[in-house]
């Protein structure tokens, strides 16, 4: 004996039943009679229902957007930080992208003026502006650069395996917090598409 | 105004603009979302109530709640979704309100075609189903009502009540079981 399919049935009469469960069903209602009978007398309580008209509002819909105007409240501003932080957050993506090509370039352009400053190829004008404190002095400190902060001469090998540590170092950190700051972005949109693309899916059933 | 003319897509945008418009403080944007959904959210909140006034004065609360709410309604999804859920909303709080049975509207339900006895046949008939739509619980009253008469799909519905699509069903065949044993004498009818 075939199995009922009662529970199908209001879904296939609001059309919200995935094909393949559509036609099974349609295939099982060729053949039973006592879900025909369910199925017509679904169709005629949907007659039913409809047989009062959906009410006429006794306004028009400008005297009505008009009542509704009168009665709005003043509706508080979104505060400053909360609108930053939301644009803070929407422009997160290229925020980070930025300051990653800014971080490589520098390590980029860094190591070789630090290398031929060391070797003398700049001049000693340029040997005095690193062992004078300036920014460049400062930048070749940060990235532990050989020579940044040291006189040339006293950077050997080890300076400078130590130097390349401290800017791997630096950028392994930086690509991390890049990381966990893009990862996090992406999980709240992920999470929100989702709910989305949840909301857009028909026809689940 | 929001134009019901032209593509869907269009229209779709046509909305989008409005929506951006009234969360920005445009008033008169919120205006023209009101006189649109207006007949849409009276009626919803009419289904759940049964009382044509006080629909009419609960939808001003619902577009009130909404134009207050307005940050919270996130483009991405239906407006008309979102609006008919603080209709429904609105309506439930309204019944809270008033817990005797809402006086039953005699609509415009004459026919001139038709003779007074077969009016008030009709008229008797109406009211019966309306009592009955009444009598559901307020949870599948509210399914029950987007689905038949706002036409909304499961989807939709469960988006607006914020329940499982799952949920959305049971509800429906429940409701439409609980209308089917109280209406069985006019089903034969129709």
């Amino acid at each position: 004996m075939t199995r009922h399919m009662l529970q199908w049935l209001g879904a296939y009469q609001d059309g919200e039943l995935s094909p393949a469960r559509c036609q099974a069903l349609e295939a099982h209602l060729a053949a039973c009679a006592a879900c025909r009978a369910e199925l017509e007398a679904l169709r005629s309580l949907s007659t039913l229902l409809h047989l009062e008209p959906d009410p006429a509002p006794s306004l028009s819909g400008a005297r009505f957007a008009a009542q509704v105007g009168l009665r709005l409240p003043r509706r508080a501003a979104e505060p400053a930080w909360q609108k930053a932080l939301r644009l803070g957050w929407a422009a997160l993506p290229a925020l980070v992208l930025v300051g990653w090509a800014f971080v490589q370039a520098l390590s980029l352009v860094a190591g070789p003026v630090m290398w031929a400053l060391q070797v003398g190829l700049g001049g000693t004008a340029f040997s005095q502006a690193l062992n004078a404190p300036s920014p460049l002095t400062g930048l070749g400190g940060l990235f532990g650069l050989p020579g940044a902060v040291e006189a040339p001469q006293a950077a050997g090998t080890l300076g400078w395996l130590n130097g390349f540590l401290q800017l791997l170092a630096l950028q392994v950190g930086a690509m991390l917090l890049a990381g966990i700051l893009l990862g996090g972005w992406l999980a709240s949109w992920w999470a929100s598409r989702r709910e989305q693309v949840d909301h857009n899916h028909r026809r689940l059933l | 105004m929001i134009q019901p003319a032209g593509s869907a897509a269009a229209t779709a945008n046509q909305e989008q603009e409005t929506i951006a418009r009234a969360r920005q403080g445009d008033r008169q944007a919120f205006g023209m979302l009101a006189a649109h959904y207006q007949a849409a959210v009276v009626n919803v909140v009419y289904r759940m109530c049964g009382d044509l006034a006080l629909a009419e004065e609960s939808a001003q609360e619902a577009f009130i709640k909404a134009w207050l709410h307005l940050a919270s309604y996130r483009p991405q999804f239906s407006f008309r979704s979102w609006l008919y859920r603080i209709a429904i909303n609105t309506a439930l709080d309204v019944l809270r309100r008033r817990p005797t049975e809402a006086a039953l509207d005699d609509l415009a339900l004459a026919s001139t075609l038709e003779g007074p006895e077969a009016a008030l046949e009709r008229r008797e008939r109406a009211q019966q189903v309306r009592r009955a739509v009444l009598a559901l619980p307020p949870a599948s009253r509210a399914v029950l009502v987007l689905r038949e008469y706002q036409g909304l799909s499961y989807q939709e519905i469960a988006a607006a009540l914020d329940i499982p699509l799952g949920t959305v069903m049971s509800r429906l065949n429940y409701a439409r079981g609980q209308l089917r044993t109280a209406l069985a004498a006019y089903l034969e009818e129709v």
